[in-house]
């Protein structure tokens, strides 16, 4: 297999005349394209399609199983949160048909414009009138079951900013003043005003995306080390400045020193996954999800998915993930240009990263942070999210250059 | 695009950024890869490994240890009419933490189980608080109620024992008693047959969730299994009950009394069919009455009979053969006995100085001096005999609590006056339940039955586990003697003092008019009377003894018009129910 990059090998020469060469019988009325294409599609890649399918297949079904209890509780209806989740799979389905089938290099000139939108958005979510506050933090815009999350959408902008400041930027990644560091002030930037809603699990998620990002371009590591220590006293302050925050953070390390406050969660998401065994006590019967273990159907979905169908499933679901890494990592460096190659690595940091942390927190291996897990959560942006992201990889992937 | 700075380290770099870029994407990879397979080792430990211990421990959390409830026992009457039932029952509580807006809570809370109190609706107020109880006890129906509000922080609990529920409120009330919250009988029935009714709550080990709500697949460890009380059917006859009651209702209110009481008893086998207290409560909201409104009069309260105890001198003289029906005695309304002047009553039936009266005729024209004869001819101790035989002076072991021997005095203890006044009624202290037994004894030849109001045991199912036997304790007097002593009763209502107050057309009755002075710690109540009535019907082969008694009557104090009213009423209405009808009297022309 080569796994140069095709970008790297020559410029980029327009064939012209291979579109001309017997041009074929037009039977619609639409005039023909005055600059004939240089790129044709390939067929999209089936096992990054497969892959993904199964894990929003599993997500549908553990969303229902999961939500069922609190939505008869809370809204009398056992499919009110399934019904939501399968509203927004069909909103995120048009959306990544969408980021599918358009020409991604058009993008590119509106990344700045979106840049700042999403800031802006994000700033608005602060201000009071604006932004719904719930369980004490301000995440959504709008109004009730419509409300959108500024900052799940911030993610893909951050992904698509960076891509193409870095193809842009090429060979300048290597200096720090000039290539690092405006990138890295781009990325705190979001990340503060995330964590400002408070949302600290997402707000390491970008950063996260960012270092991802800047180290897959080639990024000196030096330089990387150098923005980790600028962020480390940030880190440092916002984990022992309060005794709660230290204590919730770090309660990782032992949850059962404490297990009916600060290890709550975790020890109610190892009970679950413990019950679960090998074979799991069957799709449906998980008895965690009865309020024992909170936010049962978003942030630690993948306990119930454990407790129902046991170390199978949760296996399969991180093989599927691997899978899923696999191909995207390979349609990167696939990839015909260097901007698909950076949007498809970002998008492919966003995902993954995000699953692996998810599961890192209901392992008890990684501090609890409030990240849901792509496809398989319950919440409507990140269900979009996620499926452009995806999208966004198979349509890099779908680009050949015509003749190669 | 200039780079920073030319160093050779650049250069090199710059040279071979593509290969370090695709690089970098390998490490990338390989670092997704490494972080993957360290959750799925991860994974391994937590489920494979710690799995059976977390889930051991996961099971003993949502493990919750409940009573499971049992039905208390119904109470029924003699046709199987249900008296008092329990039903399954739940309370409300809340968890005022995750009530956000207490106000709204409350007042809808108020609207359904009534006002909440000011405490309650401090501790909803309360964010520390995880656990208050809004309503113990209440219908399913009230439940639903609430939870068809919705309401975040509220939610119920099925109870172990049930709500009580008295169907005819105080219809039965005194002879039934009541239950506390917890169903136990605290009075009446409820408390004496206790042991029957009383269910037991059994045990289970259920899988809850985080509110202690049983899980739908939950796999349930029955510890204790639960068994429901006995059902309990009573002698009583709902619909003679309500005549009883009402009829009585009547006299007592017209003469503004202040308590009354009617039996009506089966003499043929003791089974009480009727039992009426005036004044009466609600047992489902016992805790609104007073202990006196409370009392079940009928046996706890013995009372100085007065003229009805006539029969017992009677029966005395008669059964001893000292006096037959051809004796005579002076007739005199005053007499002194042991320096006590008695008198007969000013009521129009009075002896006059001359001539000789029977038997029949001091009964008839209830004539206290002639009674009073009558027993000083027969002597103490037959008379003391009589009195004890006939079941007077001791319990007469009815199912109900509380029951009042009543006060017998021994001859010993007589002083010179005693005999005479305890011939028509003054000086002993019997309970009404007592007194209509021993006319039960006349009714059916002689025989002393015990009373019995619990008719048969039932198990859930209806199935008869026992039957309450009629039970003779002793035969008191010949049939012969009880023969005469019912033309004696019938002899009042011909022509004495029950003419024509206790007549009812088209049937034939007997019985016995009552009026007695009420006395307090020694001394006689001027104006306090008892006026009671006792009788039979139909005279020859009487199938009802119905005793009325109304406590210090106002306007009138003769057994006669306070209390026969309510005999009348009640005779009736028990032929009827019992499908004998009036037999057609020809007129006179």
């Amino acid at each position: 297999m080569n796994l140069q990059p095709q970008f790297a090998r020559s410029k980029v020469v327009p064939v012209r005349n291979a579109a001309r060469i017997a041009p074929p019988p037009r039977l619609s009325r639409k005039p023909e394209r005055r600059t004939p294409r240089s790129y044709e599609s390939a067929p999209p890649d089936a096992i990054l399609f497969i892959s993904v399918a199964c894990l929003v297949a599993i997500g549908m079904v553990m969303v229902f199983s999961a939500s069922s209890t609190t939505a008869y509780a809370v809204h009398h209806d056992v499919a009110y949160f399934f019904k939501r989740q399968l509203m927004w799979l069909g909103v995120g389905s048009l959306a990544a048909w969408g980021a599918f089938r358009i020409d991604y290099t058009k993008l590119r000139a509106f990344a700045p414009a979106l840049f700042i939108l999403t800031t802006l958005a994000l700033v608005a979510v602060l201000v009071p009138h604006l932004g719904a506050s719930v369980n004490g933090s301000r995440r959504w815009l709008g109004i009730s079951s419509l409300s959108i999350q500024p900052s799940e959408f911030a993610k893909l902008t951050l992904v698509f900013f960076l891509a193409v400041r870095l193809a842009d930027m090429g060979e300048r990644i290597l200096s720090f003043s000039r290539g690092v560091v405006p990138l890295l002030v781009a990325t705190f930037l979001v990340a503060l005003l995330i964590q400002r809603e408070p949302d600290m699990g997402t707000a390491s998620i970008i950063v996260a995306i960012g270092f991802a990002m800047l180290f897959v371009a080639g990024a000196r590591i030096p330089h990387l080390l150098g923005g980790l220590l600028f962020t480390a006293p940030v880190v440092v302050y916002s984990i022992f400045a309060h005794s709660y925050q230290r204590e919730r953070i770090l309660a990782f390390l032992n949850p059962w020193k404490d297990p009916l406050n600060y290890g709550f969660h975790i020890v109610q998401s190892l009970y679950a996954l413990g019950s679960g065994g090998w074979w799991g006590v069957g799709l449906g019967a998980s008895r965690e999800k009865f309020f024992y273990l909170p936010e049962q159907y978003t942030d630690f979905i993948f306990s119930i998915v454990g407790e129902e169908l046991g170390l199978i499933g949760t296996l399969t679901v991180v093989a599927l993930f691997i899978v899923f890494a696999t191909r995207a990592v390979k349609i990167a460096m696939r990839a015909e240009d260097r901007f698909g190659y950076f949007l498809a690595l970002g998008c492919t940091a966003l995902i993954v990263v995000q699953a692996f942390i998810n599961i890192g927190v209901v392992t008890s291996s990684w501090p609890v942070t409030g990240v849901p897990l792509p496809f398989i959560s319950f919440g409507g942006s990140a269900l979009v999210v996620d499926l452009i992201a995806v999208a966004l990889i198979a349509n890099v992937g779908r680009r050949r250059r015509i003749g190669s | 695009m200039v780079p920073p700075r030319r160093s050779r380290e650049t250069a090199i770099l710059k040279r071979n950024f593509a290969r370090t870029a695709t690089d970098r994407a390998r490490w990338f990879y390989i670092g997704i890869v490494c972080f993957g397979v360290f959750l799925a080792g991860k994974l391994a430990v937590v489920q494979a490994m710690q799995g059976p211990g977390l889930a051991r421990d996961a099971l003993a959390q949502r493990s919750d240890t409940i009573d499971v409830f049992a039905r208390r026992g119904s109470i029924l009457d003699r046709n199987g009419a249900v008296i008092a039932r329990s039903l399954p029952s739940k309370s409300i509580y809340a968890v005022p933490h995750d009530i956000s807006d207490p106000d709204t809570v409350a007042r809808k809370l108020g609207k359904i189980v009534g006002k909440l109190s000011p405490d309650t609706i401090a501790a909803l107020h309360d964010k520390s608080l995880w656990f208050i109880w809004i309503a113990r006890k209440v219908d399913h129906s009230v439940a639903a109620r609430v939870a068809a509000l919705n309401l975040v922080g509220v939610a119920e609990r099925r109870e172990k024992t049930g709500r009580r529920v008295y169907v005819d409120g105080p219809e039965f009330s005194s002879t039934i008693g009541f239950v506390g919250t917890d169903e136990n009988g605290l009075d009446g029935l409820e408390y004496s047959l206790n042991p029957w009714l009383q269910g037991r709550s059994g045990k289970e080990t259920l899988e809850t969730d985080e509110m202690g709500r049983p899980l739908p697949f939950g796999h349930p460890i029955v510890l204790k299994r639960a068994r429901p009380g006995y059902d309990v059917e009573l002698t009583l006859d709902a619909y003679l009950q309500f005549v009883t009651e009402r009829a009585l209702e009547k006299q007592v209110k017209k003469y503004h009394a202040s308590s009354g009481v009617a039996i009506v008893m089966d003499p043929k086998t003791g089974a009480i069919l009727a039992l009426a207290n005036l004044p009466h409560f609600d047992p489902n909201h016992f805790w609104r009455y007073t202990n006196a409104q409370r009392r079940d009069r009928a046996v706890e309260d013995a009372y100085e009979p007065g003229s009805t105890f006539k029969l017992v001198t009677a029966a005395a003289a008669i059964q001893s053969g000292k006096v037959t029906l051809a004796s005579r005695f002076p007739a005199r309304d005053q007499i002194t006995v042991g320096g006590h002047t008695i008198h007969n009553a000013d009521d129009g039936f009075t002896a006059g100085s001359h001539g000789t009266e029977s038997l029949e005729n001091i009964i008839a024209y209830s004539h206290n001096v002639g009674a009073a004869e009558v027993g000083m001819s027969i002597g103490a101790r037959t008379f003391y005999n009589m009195e004890r035989a006939a079941g007077f002076g001791e319990p007469t072991q009815i199912e109900l609590p509380g029951e009042n021997p009543g006060i017998v005095p021994k001859p010993s203890q007589f002083s010179g006056s005693s005999l005479a006044t305890m011939s028509f009624g003054q000086g002993v202290a019997v309970t009404p339940l007592a007194l209509t037994r021993y006319y039960c004894a006349i009714a059916n030849g002689g025989l002393l039955l015990r009373p019995h109001i619990v008719h048969a045991i039932l198990k859930h199912n209806g199935k008869l586990v026992y039957r309450y036997p009629v039970q003779i304790e002793r035969r008191i007097f010949s049939e012969k003697t009880a023969s005469i002593l019912r033309k004696f009763l019938r002899a009042v209502v011909r022509y004495g003092t029950g003419d024509p107050a206790a007549q009812i057309p088209g049937y034939t009755t007997a019985g016995k008019t009552g009026t007695a002075q009420i006395e307090e710690n020694g001394v006689y109540q001027p104006g306090a009377y008892v006026a009671s009535f006792i009788g039979m019907i139909p005279a020859r082969d009487p199938r009802f003894v119905i005793l009325v008694k109304v406590d210090r009557p106002i306007g009138s104090y003769y057994g006669s018009q306070v209390a026969a009213p309510a005999f009348d009423t009640i005779a009736r209405a028990a032929m009827l129910h019992a499908g004998l009808l009036p037999q057609v009297v020809a007129k006179r022309r």
